[in-house]
């Protein structure tokens, strides 16, 4: 190897691979051929879309504009509206019914919805109006006190994207009239995976913890809804309508910024931030602030040894459960792979499943069991003493610079306590590295672990540079998006301000800059 | 327009559909997921076609696609490489191979092989230079990179999976190339 005449015949094998590659199928080919010229005609239609929709916009303003010179000419411009919205009807023949209507009406001021709607309730009908508008809801309903004070506390009318639209027409045609009671939830959608969140709205004021989705598969179009809570129509109803004694946001802001904390969060590069606490809400009619369900979090000390294992195949795997979990798998595992992990599962006799997950470079990510796992434990007879052998399991495994973590949550219930730590570096959480352990409370055994344990330790910007908490406080009262919302307690929903909740970008102020993350 | 843009593509879909899929069948090894990332490469170009201002040949625009298409699909497909030199082929050849592996000759397969453990920049080089037979030249603009890099690529690439097939051979399995 390693001579000319050698590379040349080595190409020449090359050459070889031509004739054997296996051809296209045909038939694949073909259909391969015929989604593409699908595709290009929904290229067309969105182009229509976008062209109708800018004509739409336009005469929108165009009324929007109308209303602000003649105020008082209601009447002359609801015509206008309706004429123009044949006028753009006849634009969209071919458009699809669900995805033409919605914008209209999303792009309407409230002074020109169409009167002729479904004979419903008072409330329903500032359910539905809210609904369409997409707006605040503490904005559309006339709360007094409310907008009081000059804060930035509210989103700006948006217009529905095309799947929203499908989504929402879609949650029209499954739940007909009771469909007005719920509004778009953009904090909780997720509209790249397909997966558009409505939260239901009682007296136009969002339901806590009552919520709907859809979900469209992006590969076959269908769509399919689910219903949180599975409930029976007029859930809610008792809530109080009465919603002119609540207090003033500032008040509330200023109640709910003693819920910062210091904190790092991202996963990759962790930047310090002031968040709010996410459980933290305060009564709108006391001012003060409801318990909080998952208890006091506390700091707890540990003794780390930032030990890293490193999974690469199932002896390896079966290896680590033996010797360094005590864990007696049996049998060949049998091995998943997902986007975000691998995992190695034993199914055993009597039901017993056995897991260990891994990242893609075999970090260890944890292990959990399922059935009854005889591993010579005791008894725990508190939820400290489970905590206890919780941290042992975790201390050998989190980076070796962590000497305390923050007891996240504690909870014991069907003979099992579950955990979750946050580590904590030079006193600061890093929110984004939460560990979960479980204890099974009759053996002492550590059923589940699981977090990344793939650092060797946390290398975290400095808090020197900080802002104060003063100042963060400061900046919460000015700019903090509060919303009123039901909490839908054991009882009647009680009215509460909360910092509006956005699974894809938690509200938090930069701790170094003093900017607001939105 | 539409139909323009129908017509259009499913012209160049015709004209193009075996060059890309033939291209990407030698990167993946595996005629499946050749047709869905052909299909995937046509997909992005219906995307940019209305942009297309004829300033590159849309042969070199496909394979700059299906490049880009090619490498994505490489690092989706990374975690499995992971297992690749234990488990999984420990499991492949306890079980037996599937039937068309088991036909093909040894020597090819040991090339296909170590072609797919190239990295995917060098496989690339080495699919357009050396399997489609493109000169220097073309795979440089193909590639967008001066031809220079096109020659240094190729040498490393044939090192590399000389270096390889002299690792597999195990003593001269491989007709001529072990000789």
């Amino acid at each position: 190897m390693g001579l000319p005449d050698e590379e040349d015949q080595l190409i020449s094998k090359l050459r070889q691979i031509k004739q054997e590659a296996k051809p296209p199928r045909p038939e694949w080919k073909q259909i391969g051929k015929e989604r593409l010229i699908r595709q290009a005609r929904t290229v067309r239609w969105k182009r229509r879309i976008t062209h109708v929709s800018a004509y739409v916009g336009t005469i929108g303003a165009a009324a929007l504009m109308g209303i602000w010179l003649s105020s008082g000419q209601v009447a002359e411009q609801a015509n206008l509206s309706e004429s123009q919205a044949s006028s753009a009807q006849e634009k969209s023949e071919f458009l699809p019914a669900a995805l033409y209507q919605e914008p209209e009406l999303g792009k309407l001021p409230p002074s020109v919805v169409p009167t002729e709607q479904p004979a419903v309730s008072k409330e329903a009908a500032a359910g539905a109006e809210s609904a369409r508008r997409n707006v605040p809801t503490d904005q559309a309903e006339p709360v007094a006190n409310v907008d009081s004070e000059p804060q930035t506390t509210t989103r700006a009318e948006r217009i529905m994207t095309p799947l929203e639209k499908r989504a929402q027409h879609f949650l029209q045609e499954k739940l007909g009239e009771e469909s007005n009671y719920y509004e778009i939830d953009p904090g909780h959608s997720r509209e790249t995976e397909g997966y558009i969140a409505f939260r239901k709205l009682v007296h136009g004021i969002p339901l806590q913890q009552h919520s709907a989705a859809v979900e469209v598969n992006p590969h076959t179009g269908k769509m399919s809804l689910l219903l949180y809570p599975i409930e029976e129509n007029g859930v809610g109803t008792t809530a109080s309508s009465e919603q002119s004694s609540v207090i003033d946001k500032t008040k509330a802001a200023q109640e709910l910024a003693s819920g910062l904390r210091l904190v790092y969060a991202g996963k990759d590069r962790p930047v310090l931030q002031y968040m709010s606490d996410p459980q933290l809400v305060i009564d709108a009619k006391t001012g003060k602030r409801l318990a909080n369900s998952q208890g006091e979090k506390r700091v707890a000390p540990i003794k780390t040894e930032g030990k890293r294992l490193i999974i690469t195949d199932a002896d390896k795997a079966e290896d680590v459960m033996k010797r360094e979990f005590g864990i007696p798998v049996s049998g060949k595992a049998f091995m998943t792979i997902d986007e975000k992990a691998i995992s190695f599962i034993w199914q055993m006799s009597d039901k017993r499943e056995a897991r260990l997950k891994t990242a893609d470079d075999g970090s260890f990510v944890g292990y959990s069991l399922d059935g009854s796992f005889e591993l010579g434990g005791k008894p725990l007879s508190s939820l400290q003493q489970a905590q206890d052998a919780a941290l042992v399991r975790l201390a050998k495994y989190l980076p070796s610079d962590v000497e305390e973590v923050l007891v996240e949550k504690a909870l014991q219930e069907r003979g099992q306590a579950t955990f979750t730590f946050v580590p904590l570096y030079q006193g600061v959480p890093v929110v984004d590295y939460p560990y979960f352990v479980a204890v099974d409370m009759d053996s002492g055994t550590v059923t589940a672990i699981q977090g990344d344990f793939s650092r060797g330790s946390f290398a975290l910007p400095s808090q020197d540079n900080a802002i104060s908490l003063d100042e963060a406080k400061e900046q919460f009262v000015k700019k903090a998006p509060l919303e009123l919302v039901y909490l839908n307690s054991q009882s009647d929903p009680v009215l509460v301000y909360q910092v509006r909740l956005d699974s894809r970008k938690p509200w938090a102020i930069d701790a170094l800059t003093g900017k607001t993350t939105e | 327009m539409s139909d323009d843009l129908a017509k259009q593509i499913s012209e160049i879909y015709e004209a193009y559909y075996n060059d890309i899929y033939y291209f990407l069948v030698y990167f993946t090894d595996k005629q499946e997921d050749a047709e869905d990332l052909t299909q995937e490469v046509f997909s992005r170009l219906l995307k940019a076609l209305p942009q297309y201002d004829g300033r590159v040949a849309m042969r070199t625009w496909l394979f700059s696609i299906a490049k880009h298409v090619a490498i994505d699909h490489y690092r989706k497909m990374k975690w499995q490489r992971l297992f690749s030199d234990n488990w999984l082929i420990r499991i492949m050849t306890k079980e037996g191979l599937p039937e068309p592996e088991l036909e093909m000759k040894e020597e090819m397969r040991l090339i296909k092989e170590a072609l797919q453990k190239l990295k995917p920049q060098l496989r690339i080089v080495v699919i357009l230079r050396y399997i489609e037979e493109y000169s220097v030249k073309e795979t440089a603009e193909i590639l967008s990179i001066p031809e220079t890099k096109v020659r240094v690529d190729c040498h490393r690439a044939l090192q590399t999976l000389r270096k390889l097939l002299g690792q597999s051979i195990e003593g001269g399995i491989i007709n001529g190339i072990a000789r």
